[in-house]
């Protein structure tokens, strides 16, 4: 009677072993002679690699936010990817030059990060009374990036030499100031950055993008496209995170609130509300005392060439304020839409049709006299997943343009993050030179929108969970 | 009781209720409206049957009464954060030869108690996590036919769970 061995098992029993297997116990079987390597490699079927993904485990990517059912999903594919992000990203040291020829895969496998980040399933399956659902994608992030001295010194972010837009919108995502992580002078390095004029231009769309291509609007007038600018993000989130923490305000961020459909009230957006544009909002406003312009021209043209002046932070004179603004925010129907205003650029996604909200918002000032604001935009979200937000707020006769965008996936809790600029940069949206110089003389200004920061959110002990933990 | 008959003709008398840990057993037996007699013909003589098949009975009469896994969905994710944890009793009882655990795996298999494959499977994947191929081929007395260029291809093939 013959003898009964593992590989004399049938096919199905294998593959039921496997899938209590990781994925590198599995690339190890396949390696023990041709059989094993038929049973993994030599089938288009993608039930085994399915299983092996789950059970890693990560999110179903059949329920993701972004997933379409008339695409087929390659689990093989996408498995291999996400295992080698997280060793590639493990085994990238902080301090030591890398060969120019690895950076791009330090770069992809970043880039792999942040799609797991944004599969994430959303927090509520159905009922938003419903306790949250937990995120296996955001638990794996969480302990791929704990093994990341690249992501996990974020105070030396200056040494990195990597330059990856996709780890800048991690750090952006994360939310350093409020992980309770040394954070040496990242506070200063970042003020650096969001004050520096130098950094609004055309070129950048007086705010967080960077221009990537022209568009022909006519014959003979043109406009840039742009992209997000990741690291000028992420330098907007520390401004403004340092200046709430010290004022012990808690705005939800971090891996869980980026989560697609995170932000209170999302079961109930009205028809066609794609964005979860209506509701109430609160925005944190931080800017540096723009009534004195002397301080702020000492600071912006300190220097011709080179960065700012770092110590002007320290110095005594420097003020910063930090403002929180509730805003009432409808969606406007087409009838409403105005007429005014720059069509979608080339690369908006046509699946979701611009929105145009207006609304009202109350701060009260120091004297204790409320001053109302009323703010007029829209959210338009582009091919490569972008959602922008732009509106203009008017105080009496004053102009204010916020540019920023969402911080994770549609809907999420952490909101939109970008700058608040004056307006009168607005037509130097369209090409021709002589907008190129365009004033931007007033002091630019960070703001970060906090997504209708009243009403449920996620219970704090699953925010701790998915912390990171060394 | 029931009486179950292996292929081996041998006769073994069980409560209805350890039986009924078998899907197989239990559906045999509301098919056919019976309460006597099932015969679970195990793959017809490929393997001696009764001695997995008393392993295999041990394993129901300790677990018996105990609720069938449903196969709804939240279940099936609650297996998988489990995915390697075996109870302590389960542990002990799968310990035996690589043999013995294979007919286990296979009676388990055959006879639709999933619970018990399950263990026999973790096991196994236990047995070879984070061994290395020759490791693997070591352990189960595998012979490793690959060509030398064969080798080189199928190492490129999974140079994506590799350190970089």
């Amino acid at each position: 009677m013959a003898r009964t061995m593992l590989l004399s098992l049938p096919t199905e029993l294998i593959q039921n072993i496997l899938r209590f297997c990781t994925p590198q116990t599995v690339a190890a079987f396949s390696q023990i002679c041709r059989l094993a390597f038929a049973l993994v490699y030599g089938t288009e079927d993608q039930h085994l690699w399915r299983e092996v993904f789950l059970s890693v485990p990560f999110d179903d990517l059949r329920v993701s936010p972004d997933h379409d059912p008339n695409v087929p999903i390659n689990w093989k594919t996408e498995l291999q990817r996400r295992v080698r992000a997280s060793s590639v990203v493990a085994f990238t040291p902080k301090d030591i030059p890398l060969p120019s020829e690895v950076h791009e895969a330090v770069s992809d496998a970043f880039e792999t990060l942040v799609e797991v980040a944004h599969s994430a399933i959303p927090p509520f399956r159905t009922d938003p009374d419903s306790s949250p659902v937990p995120s296996h994608n955001m638990r794996w992030l969480t302990d791929a990036l704990a093994r990341c001295a690249l992501f996990y010194h974020p105070e030396s972010s200056t040494n990195f030499n990597v330059r990856s837009d996709h780890l800048q919108r991690l750090l952006a995502y994360w939310g350093v100031p409020l992980r309770g992580v040394p954070t040496g002078n990242l506070r200063t390095e970042s003020r650096c950055f969001v004050y520096d004029l130098r950094n609004y231009t055309l070129e950048t769309n007086w705010g967080v993008y960077r221009e990537t291509g022209t568009e022909q609007l006519d014959e003979t007038r043109a406009r840039y496209i742009y992209e997000a600018n990741w690291e000028h993000i992420k330098h907007c989130v520390n401004t403004v995170l340092f200046g709430v923490v010290a004022k012990l305000l808690c705005p939800p961020m971090g891996f869980d609130f980026i989560r697609a459909y995170s932000a209170p009230g999302s079961f109930d957006r009205k028809p066609g509300d794609w964005a979860g544009v209506e509701g109430v909002w609160v925005r944190y406003v931080c800017f540096m005392d723009y009534s004195d312009l002397a301080v702020i021209l000492e600071f912006n043209w300190s220097r011709t060439d080179g960065p700012c002046n770092p110590e002007f932070f320290s110095r005594p004179g420097f003020i910063e304020v930090l403002r929180s603004i509730r805003v009432e925010i409808q969606l406007l129907g087409p009838g409403d839409t105005p007429t005014a205003v720059v069509p979608p650029p080339v690369h908006a996604d046509p699946k979701y049709p611009r929105l145009h909200f207006k609304g009202t918002g109350a701060r009260t000032l120091q004297s204790g006299i409320q001053d109302d604001t009323s703010v007029n935009g829209h959210v338009d979200r582009y091919l490569d997943g972008t959602i922008q937000w732009t509106f203009v707020s008017q105080y009496g006769n004053v102009l204010w343009m916020f540019d920023g965008v969402q911080l994770g996936a549609v809907c999420s809790a952490a909101g939109v993050v970008g700058t608040w600029t004056s307006t009168r940069h607005r037509p130097g949206k369209i090409i021709p030179a002589s907008w190129a110089n365009d004033d931007c003389s007033q002091t630019s200004q960070v703001t970060l929108a906090v997504h209708r920061g009243c009403g449920k959110s996620i219970p704090k002990d699953q925010i701790q969970r998915n912390e990171i933990r060394r | 009781m029931v009486l179950l008959v292996t292929s081996d003709n041998k006769n073994f008398v069980v409560d209805r209720e350890v039986a009924d840990r078998s899907v197989f057993v239990k559906n045999t037996l509301e098919a056919r409206g019976l309460s006597i007699a099932t015969p679970p013909m195990l793959n017809g003589g490929c393997f001696e049957l009764t001695s997995p098949f008393l392993q295999v009975l041990e394993y129901c009469q300790h677990h018996r009464g105990e609720p069938l896994p449903t196969t709804d969905d939240a279940n099936a994710d609650e297996n998988r954060k489990r995915t390697t944890d075996i109870g302590e009793w389960d542990r002990k009882f799968i310990t035996v030869d690589h043999e013995m655990l294979f007919e286990i795996i296979l009676a388990a298999n055959y006879l639709d108690i999933k619970p018990l494959l399950d263990v026999g499977c973790k096991t196994i994947g236990n047995m070879v996590k984070g061994k290395s191929p020759e490791e693997v081929r070591k352990l189960f007395d595998i012979v490793n036919d690959f060509t030398p260029e064969e080798e080189a291809q199928i190492k490129k093939e999974n140079e994506w769970a590799e350190d970089p």
